[in-house]
């Protein structure tokens, strides 16, 4: 792999890039298509689950009308609706 | 072969939203919680990513990741976008007791997934330093430099080190996947 574009899609997974690398990397990616979908990305969510697991302090319950809000914005059960009603 | 909770999610069933709400609610508030701070921008940012959750579903492929490894990618992206915009700086996490309960059982069941278990095990072996400096990047959401500063080192030495780690730990796993394919 193109070592920038490397760089550049290590530094996507990571940090997150700015307007001016992202623009880079887009030049990239016209050149080398084949690593549109970021491979980092899973990498860093995997290391991110890991060092999420194995810290004593990491673990925290949500609040309960957190949960009751975010079932709120969830799809509705298409299955039960009365369409006549 | 059975329907995973988020290609039940995609056909409007209430019951494996609350099921994806118990797997995975308590990770993503963590994660948000360790990236942001104990503030309204985590509950706005777990309000956006289980959005993008419910929204995503029906792209899941289980052939292609983990359900907890697609959850934690759409967290992420959300995490450092928001991170970005705002250019915070991620604070550290003072645990209030009011405010929430530590409940350790759905954070540390994830283990149980064999690739993050294999994560977890790349990482022990690391030397720590390099362990510290992936944790203070991905799991913390620190930036280059902050980094450089926090542990008095070059800035190009932790993008190194940063780009050195991750190619091993992608290496390994590949490994992994690989020997638990002559396995199966």
């Amino acid at each position: 792999m193109n070592l920038r574009l490397e760089e550049l899609l290590i530094d996507q997974a990571v940090f997150g890039l700015d307007a001016g690398e992202e623009a880079e990397l887009a030049q990239l990616l016209q050149e080398h298509p084949e690593a549109a979908e970021n491979p980092f990305l899973e990498t860093t969510a995997l290391v991110q689950l890991g060092l999420a697991a194995t810290d004593p302090q990491g673990a925290v319950a949500m609040p309960a009308d957190l949960r009751r809000k975010l079932a709120a914005t969830a799809p509705h059960d298409n299955s039960n609706s009365n369409p006549s009603g | 072969m059975s329907t995973s909770l988020l290609e039940q999610v995609a056909q409007g069933d209430q019951t494996a939203v609350a099921k994806v709400l118990d797997q995975y609610g308590d990770l993503v508030w963590s994660l948000a919680r360790r990236f942001l701070g104990n503030s309204p921008e985590a509950e706005d940012a777990v309000q956006d990513i289980f959005i993008a959750i419910w929204s995503s579903a029906e792209r899941f492929k289980p052939e292609l990741a983990s359900e907890v490894t697609f959850v934690a990618t759409i967290a992420r992206r959300r995490l450092i976008d928001r991170l970005r915009k705002n250019s915070r700086t991620p604070d550290s996490v003072e645990y209030d007791e009011g405010a929430a309960t530590q409940n350790p059982d759905p954070v540390n069941r994830i283990t149980e997934n064999v690739e993050v278990h294999n994560v977890v095990r790349v990482l022990n072996d690391m030397p720590e330093q390099h362990r510290q400096i992936l944790s203070l990047s991905i799991y913390e959401g620190y930036s280059h430099s902050e980094i450089a500063e926090q542990m008095n080192m070059p800035l190009g030495t932790v993008k190194t080190r940063v780009r050195r780690g991750l190619l091993h730990i992608r290496e390994q796993l590949e490994i992994d996947q690989e020997q638990d394919g002559e396995n199966a």
